[in-house]
């Protein structure tokens, strides 16, 4: 099987969005049903609470090939588990001085929050997100992991 | 059976599930979700409606022990209670709910767009369609209303709204093919047909009908290029077909005019050879022969034609049946026959000279015009006869060179029998029309016509209405003309049939007309020769009916069928129609149009058709255009589905119906309906929902500008005696409120203002929300609004109000009514059937003291059904009718649940993980955009897997067997399904793992459809390359997943009740009906609690009775076992098996149970002392003041038993104080006394008609029913006076009492001197219920009431699973509200009581003891207080009481907590996933 190829010479960035079921997931769908459109740069990954998602998860998302990351969790005051989207955010605001002192850039990082049936605002961070990214280009990592790629050293691949 | 699908219902249905009972769940709407699911925010915690209602919906649709019936209602109940039979009347939804997969696609191709009445009219939906978004279950349906008018009235049967429909979206060629089923020319019709369809159309009512004909038209030309390369025009049959020798079943049809080829079209498209045989040497009868060219040109004749002989129809031309061929032939060569000759000749008249050289008839005339021979005219022609042919031929003669055409004709100018266009048309071009003229001598010199001489004509039809013209036969006129043309009527030549057995009679071969069969066996006939002359789409009409005949009479059916006609549907109701005039088409002017046969009406322009359709009303809704059917990959669309009825067993019936709002026009000096910017409460619910018309953006109606000043009119429709209900609405102070808070969330330029009466914010927290809406630029008001202008110019609206002694005028963008809660629409027809009593305000009928039991046995009622009420009252009520249906069918709890048996779980423990892919195409929805086989291939190459395939529809019935057998025959051990959403789907494959023999959980799910394919339409190449990384990571994790059980830990079927006052001693009753034991606990020596002190319920009933008989069946109840002088002082366990001990003096007592009710009331607050309680012997409280009045009636009752004690009779001036606990501020509304102290004063009244009677009140708050007490008191002469904070009304202490009153209402400033002044004191929570918090480990609010798990939908649960809430523990309450409650704490105990084990583990955290640093993080952070420190010194997490948030994990600073199913190794591994290749 071939390696990795571009579509194009322009950057295609990787964003993981750690999104809560109760919310974000869920507007996720809803911004399908509707039709909205936005560029296929999230790879939404779901969690039962935004809580749940500890600065490893932050850290290791880059580490995993994102150029950028987010948290998705509930409006605040509307968590399902009470505070669990409060405390994500301290940990994002956390993780974006760590990703700040090694030199990656807490803006690759952020907190987003909305309600399940806010279905135009996901598609609207998406864009926000992505519009971002771009600006702030690739991940250095991406980079590195590109060379590794091309040696064949990386890839779930048979 | 619940009936109801909105919260109510929901809860209901779910807790009686829960509880172990079957529950049918019966909502006439298509979704569950009912008013809630329209909401945008809920009060008082401003938390997304949606968010909250669907996992409820969720729960609900895949509860396994709930049948959801929609679309439903109810027909009938029979029975009693414990066996009623429910007839369920189930209106079909013509999309079947197994296959619909929901994509969408009926939705994108439906032409037809009707207002959207979830979004309040606001936006447009199709007809097919799903009530919202989230809609549950998530499955489209067909909206009919029926027949419209337009297509009923066709004789042909063509499918007016349908092409209409699809020419208002620009789509001709759809349009073409749906004319052409029913009518064959529609190119010929467009422009020809006499249209009685817009004689019927709607749409006159409001101005003028659709222009269907024209339509029709623009439909042929515009759409037959598209339709022809579409394939749409030529409907090939399915099978040809043969009779049991496999001889071609032959049909020959004499005349191919319209009649004759339609006939021809259907029966060719069924199966049949069809053969037509003609005179003439080309088809098309009269098409060609008869009507002019400028009318209809030859070209849309042939183009028509030539379209069903591409059937296969063979043209035998130039054929005269009778001469050169006989009817027996013909006979002999087919198997079925059709005469559809026509009426070819012209008539003659019997008046001398017709025989004259240069007189002809009109219909030889035409005739020779249309095959070009060009007939003699001369310079001046007279042509007889007023109909249209007549006017044709007047018309055709100007155009063959007549100089000068003079028309006569019996009849006068506006009943000329032909249409009133072609006369204007004609007259336009020059021809002279005289009229009431009859020709009486054709004159001539010679052998040649040298003109007419006319009589009068006095009259044409005779008494009877029967054609006889009578004459005066010397009024005469005499024109000269060389050439006289008699235009005065057809006939038919039927000699070919003579001798052949056909009935003639009279010009005509007599039929059945129903069925179109001569009296011949095997010979039909259609059209003019059957009916007399008539118009082409009665031929066509009549060839439908004459084909079908033939074809049933060729399969050996019965010929007869229903002549049933449907019903014709009038304009959809409430339809806002705003006027606008048809499109008009242009015509070649006059002096153009004599010169030569070119077509005189232009027809519309493609735009113009586009602008006509769209006027069209859809009074169908439904077009039955079909094009969903095309579009509909599944085949799960049936247009002819019919209602059916299903008889339901069931032992109680709840009845949760909802609500109505009222209409925003009661109040018809606010505007609403004239002013744009004037709109209802619930519309502007719609406008800050982000799935509303406007995304949530908040922008007026008129302009779509944001507003700056919003103004919210509070009570339109309630607390009114005249315009709509005199009952207050109780939830309009507070969405009003939410309303206004949310707009300044959306748009912080917005500048609220509430105009309102009194704040009626009663309930929990309600007060503190108002506060923060002050605080947050909501202004509030309180007045009375007179009138609300608009500015014409700006649109904005004057609102005219008076302040103090002032009238102002202020000027508002946009003014939102806050409109009353109303009886759901059904209530009375509902009230019939099931036969329970309505109360007088059309609500159901419940006695306070039993609040959900209707007047007749077995049926309960929930919801706003009983009264207005918010979200969490009903919820309380629901669960408090579910609670009364299990108590009845108590011995029939778990009977109809029956268990699923699942085959032997496969131990994978030791197996590499071999992983099975499977891709959904999704009909196109993911196959149009995601290269699917590209990334089925890719799948099949990632490690670990050992099975990739690709499907249409992964969740049809078929592949999910299809899954299972691999599973089985691979050995798969991990699956990764790509298709949709885990909100619907997971289950489905879950359960499809089970049946496999796999554990549940070695399950994921790749969303490759709404986070994918639906939302990059425009990148199908990333879009497949993101498909494969979501495929790849759900790889990733899938890999790593183990299996996980749930273990049954075993429940004690018991409950523990803390509180003996009417909360807790109902909660025992309530167990004890469905034979659960319970364990009361009460600190004080005797039971009752804080209804010792009262002695009037909430209906003026004796509560001090009720409660004696409370009592007395709780001691005698072998099932509760009261512990009196007790307190709890431990509590330990979870849910399913607590243990508890209980002190009761010095003894210490064990107890286990399964659950906790707590029910620990509350207190009378201490008045405020400034009102001088104790002080002065004529300061009483209103609960001695109460025990006085009650003490005194029972006197007056002659109850032997009561003492006569003191006297109130000497009061002249009374005056009662309420709110008298608050000082400047109110901390919380104790929300019963209002009524309680209004209701006080007007037995006090009572009993000395001539005192005067003071309530000196802060805002009066005697919500929903209890605004009659005001109403009455008011009414009887109390006086109100209105106080604020600011100036207590405090007495002054002396020989007199004197209270200085400010009324704040009036301005006015007085003194009473009052000799009884009475405190209504306010409520508060009992004392020590901090520390039984601390002991249960449950949350209070800052007033010191126990905080419920959610205030909307958890009013009853506590956070800590198995612990629940009722009474006044949660804040104060009326009586009947403690009671409902309380046995909707115990339908919510139930659901856990009622199992003999519950089933825990799954996705729940673990804590890895290794790791723990005892550091009390995950104690602290849990939302539930699950995790706790045990024996061993690290953290214990009790899988029974864990919710799997996941928050300890994401807090744990040793990341010693594990959540299964996301787990790091799992988490991290799906994220390297991402950047792999």
């Amino acid at each position: 099987m071939e390696k990795h190829q571009r579509l194009d010479e322009t950057f295609n960035p990787k964003i993981i969005a750690f999104c809560c079921y109760y919310c974000a997931y869920s507007a996720a769908d809803l911004a399908g049903s509707l039709r909205l459109q936005y560029p296929p740069t999230v790879r939404l990954i779901e969690q039962p609470c935004s809580g749940k998602v500890d600065i490893r998860l932050l850290l290791e998302a880059f580490e995993g090939g994102a150029d950028g990351v987010y948290v998705a969790g509930c409006l605040e005051g509307d968590c399902h588990f009470l505070k669990g989207n409060i405390r994500a955010k301290k940990r994002v605001n956390a993780a974006k001085k760590i990703l700040d002192n090694i030199g990656l850039g807490g803006d690759r990082l952020e907190m987003f929050n909305l309600s399940g049936s806010m279905g135009p605002r996901f598609a609207e961070i998406a864009n926000e997100m992505t519009e971002r990214i771009l600006q702030i280009g690739p991940s250095p990592l991406n980079k590195v992991r590109e060379k590794r790629a091309k040696k064949g050293e990386e890839g779930d691949l048979k | 059976m619940v009936l109801g699908g909105g919260i109510a219902g929901m809860q209901s249905a779910l807790d009686l599930a829960n509880g172990g009972y079957l529950v049918h769940l019966v909502t006439d709407e298509p979704s569950i979700g009912g008013k809630m699911a329209q909401l945008d925010k809920t009060f008082p915690t401003n938390e997304c409606a949606m968010c909250l209602l669907g996992p409820k919906m969720s729960d609900t649709l895949s509860h396994p022990n709930i049948k959801i019936h929609t679309c439903a209602s109810l027909g009938k109940v029979d029975g009693e209670t414990g066996n009623f039979r429910v007839t369920v009347n189930k209106a079909p939804r013509y999309v079947d709910m197994n296959e619909c997969t929901a994509c969408g696609d009926c939705e994108q191709v439906c032409p037809v767009k009707v207002e959207d009445k979830f979004n309040e009219d606001m936006r447009q939906r199709k007809a097919v369609y799903k009530l919202f978004p989230q809609a549950v279950p998530n499955k489209y349906l067909i909206d009919k209303r029926g027949m419209p008018p337009c297509r009923g009235t066709c004789p042909a049967g063509c499918n007016v709204q349908g092409y209409v429909a699809l020419i208002s979206e620009g789509r001709f060629g759809d349009a073409l093919e749906v004319v052409r089923r029913g009518m064959p020319f529609a190119g010929i019709c467009g422009r020809i047909c006499h249209h009685p369809c817009e004689g019927e159309c709607n749409r006159q009512d409001f101005d003028q009908p659709i222009a269907i004909a024209l339509l029709k038209r623009s439909a042929a030309d515009y759409g037959w290029d598209e339709a022809s390369e579409k394939d749409l025009l030529v409907k090939k049959p399915e099978t040809i077909l043969t009779d049991i020798n496999g001889n071609l079943l032959k049909v020959g049809i004499i005349g191919a005019g319209p009649g004759g080829l339609a006939a021809a079209k259907d029966l060719a498209e069924i199966g049949y050879k069809v053969t037509v045989i003609d005179a003439l040497p080309e088809a098309g009868g009269m098409l060609r022969a008869g009507i002019p060219r400028y009318r209809l040109p030859g070209e849309i004749v042939y183009r028509e034609i030539q379209a069903i002989l591409n059937l296969g129809v063979e043209l035998r031309p130039n054929t005269l049946v009778g001469v050169d061929v006989s009817l027996d032939q013909l006979r002999q060569e087919f198997s079925a026959i059709l005469v559809a000759v026509g009426f070819q000749k012209g008539r003659s008249l019997p008046i001398p000279g017709i025989e004259l050289k240069g007189v002809q008839l009109g219909v030889e005339f035409l005739r020779a015009a249309a095959l070009g021979e060009k007939p003699p005219v001369g310079k001046k022609t007279i042509i007889i006869g007023g109909g249209n042919v007549a006017i044709d031929t007047a018309r055709t003669a100007r155009r063959l060179g007549a100089e000068e055409v003079h028309l006569f004709c019996l009849e006068q100018h506006g009943s000329m029998p032909a249409h009133r266009w072609e006369v204007e048309e004609a007259e336009e071009e020059g021809v002279i029309i005289h009229t009431g003229w009859g020709p009486k001598e054709i004159l001539g010199k010679g052998e040649i016509v040298e003109g007419v001489k006319f009589k009068r004509c006095k009259q044409v039809f005779d008494d009877q209405g029967r054609f006889n013209p009578t004459y005066d036969e010397y009024e005469t006129e005499t024109v000269f003309a060389g050439n006289v043309i008699l235009s005065i009527g057809q006939a038919s030549d039927l000699t070919f049939l003579d001798g052949s057995g056909v009935e003639v009679s009279r010009d005509i071969v007599p039929v059945n007309r129903l069925t179109y069969a001569t009296n011949a066996q095997g010979i039909f006939a259609c059209g003019d020769v059957v009916s007399g002359p008539a118009s082409v789409v009665d031929a066509v009409g009549s060839a439908h009916a004459a084909a079908e005949s033939i074809h049933r009479y060729l399969q050996g059916m019965d010929l007869e069928r229903s002549s049933e006609k449907p019903e014709l549907v009038d304009t959809p109701e409430g339809l806002k129609v705003v006027v606008k005039d048809r499109q008009q088409q242009d015509l070649l002017h006059a002096s153009e149009r004599v010169k030569d046969f070119r077509e005189v009406c232009q027809g519309f322009t493609p735009e113009q058709a586009v602008e006509e359709a769209k006027r069209c009303l859809n009074c169908g809704i439904c077009s039955e255009c079909l094009q969903c059917v095309k579009a509909c990959k599944k085949n799960a669309i049936f247009h002819d589905a019919i209602p059916e009825s299903i008889e339901l067993n069931v032992g109680a019936i709840i009845l949760s119906p909802g609500y109505e709002v009222q209409s925003g026009e009661l109040r018809g000096e606010y505007g609403y309906g004239i002013y744009p910017n004037v709109m209802t409460s619930l519309e502007y619910e719609r406008l800050l929902s982000s799935t509303g018309p406007t995304q949530g953006h908040v922008v007026r109606p008129s302009d779509h500008k944001a507003p700056r000043k919003v103004a919210f009119i509070q009570c339109v429709g309630s607390r009114t005696c005249d315009k709509g209900a005199e009952y207050c609405s109780s939830i309009c102070c507070m969405y009003s409120t939410k309303e206004a808070i949310i707009s300044r969330e959306h748009d912080a330029n917005i500048e609220p203002t509430i105009f309102y009466l009194d704040m009626r914010s009663y309930g929990k927290n309600f007060d503190k929300y108002v506060k923060s809406a002050k605080n947050n630029g909501v202004r509030y008001m309180r007045t009375m609004i007179s009138s609300v202008k608009e500015d014409p110019v700006t649109g904005n609206l004057i609102i005219k109000y008076i302040q103090g002694q002032e009238i102002i005028e202020e000027e508002f963008e946009l003014v939102v009514l806050a409109v009353g809660v109303k009886p759901p629409k059904a209530a009375r027809e509902l009230a019939q059937v099931t036969g329970i009593e309505l109360n007088e305000y059309g609500f159901a009928y419940t006695d306070p003291l039993n609040p959900t039991k209707t007047s007749r046995p077995g049926i309960f009622v929930a919801g706003a059904f009983q009264g207005p009420r918010d979200i969490p009252e009903t919820v309380m009520n629901a669960s408090a009718a579910a609670a009364a249906a299990e108590s009845l069918l108590a011995t029939g709890r778990n009977q109809l649940v029956t268990p699923k048996v699942y085959p032997r779980e496969r131990d994978v423990s030791s197996e590499e993980p071999k992983v099975g892919v499977f891709i959904c195409r999704c009909g196109i929805n993911i196959a149009s955009i995601v290269d699917v086989p590209d990334t089925t291939d890719y799948a099949r190459n990632l490690n670990g897997v050992v099975h990739a395939e690709e499907f249409l529809y992964t969740c049809s019935q078929d592949t999910v067997k299809h899954i299972k057998d691999v599973i089985n025959e691979q050995g798969l051990n991990r699956i990764v399904v790509a298709s949709c959403t885990i909100r619907t789907h997971q289950p489905l494959f879950r359960e499809a793992l089970r049946e496999a023999g796999l554990n549940q959980f070695l399950f994921e799910m790749a969303n490759i459809r709404d986070q994918c394919s639906w939302v990059h339409r425009a990148e199908p190449q990333r879009a497949t390359v993101k498909a494969k990384d979501l495929v790849r990571m759900a790889v990733a994790k899938v890999k790593r997943h183990s299996p996980l059980h749930m273990e049954p830990v075993p429940v004690i079927p018991a409950a523990l009740v803390i509180g003996g006052g009417i909360a807790g001693m109902t909660a025992c009753l309530t167990l004890a009906e469905q034979g659960f034991k319970s364990y009361l606990v009460e600190r004080e020596p005797v039971l009752g609690g804080s209804l010792h002190n009262l002695y009037f319920g909430e209906d003026g009933k004796d509560a001090q009775e009720h409660m004696l008989q409370v009592i007395e069946r709780v001691q005698s109840d072998p099932l509760i076992q009261i512990h009196t002088n007790s307190e709890i002082t431990d509590l330990a366990g979870h849910q399913g098996h607590f243990t508890t001990t209980i002190k009761s003096g010095d003894l210490h007592l064990e107890v286990h149970h399964g659950v906790v009710i707590v029910a620990t009331g509350g207190k009378l607050a201490e008045p405020n002392p400034a009102y001088g309680l104790g002080k002065d012997s004529r300061i009483i409280t209103l609960i001695q003041l109460e025990e006085k009045l009650h003490t005194m009636q029972q006197v007056q009752n002659g109850d032997p038993l009561s003492v006569y004690q003191e006297s109130l009779a000497d009061w002249r001036e009374a005056a009662l104080i309420l709110c008298a606990s608050a000082g400047k501020e109110l901390p919380h509304c104790s929300r019963t006394c209002c009524t309680q102290g209004i209701s006080n004063a007007i037995r006090l009244k009572q009993q000395n008609q001539d005192g005067t009677v003071y309530v000196l009140h802060r805002d009066i708050r005697t919500y929903g029913f209890l605004e009659a007490y005001y109403r009455m008191a008011r009414e009887m002469g109390i006086m109100f006076a209105r106080y604020d904070g600011e100036n207590l009304p405090a007495p002054e202490l002396g020989e007199k009492l004197s209270i200085k009153v400010k009324d704040l209402d009036s301005e006015l400033e007085f003194n009473i001197n009052p000799d009884l002044l009475v405190l209504a004191q306010g409520f508060e929570p009992a004392s020590g219920a901090r520390e039984l918090g601390t002991l249960l480990k449950v949350p209070l609010n800052e007033d010191g009431f126990f905080m419920e798990t959610h205030a909307k939908l958890g009013p009853m649960d506590f956070p800590g699973s198995g612990l629940f809430l009722c009474g006044a523990a949660h804040s104060p309450k009326f009586v009947s509200e403690a009671i409902y409650q309380a046995q909707g704490a115990v339908a919510r105990a139930v659901t856990i009581l009622a199992k003999p084990h519950l089933m825990v583990g799954g996705i729940v955290a673990k804590a890895e003891p290794e790791k723990c640093a005892a550091c009390l993080t995950c104690v602290r952070v849990c939302p539930y207080s699950v995790p706790k420190i045990g024996a061993n010194r690290v953290a214990e997490i009790e899988p029974v009481q864990c919710h799997g948030c996941g928050t300890c994990v994401g807090e744990c600073p040793a990341k010693a907590i594990q959540l299964q199913h996301y787990t790091d190794e799992q988490m991290l591994a799906k994220i390297s996933a991402v950047g792999g290749v």
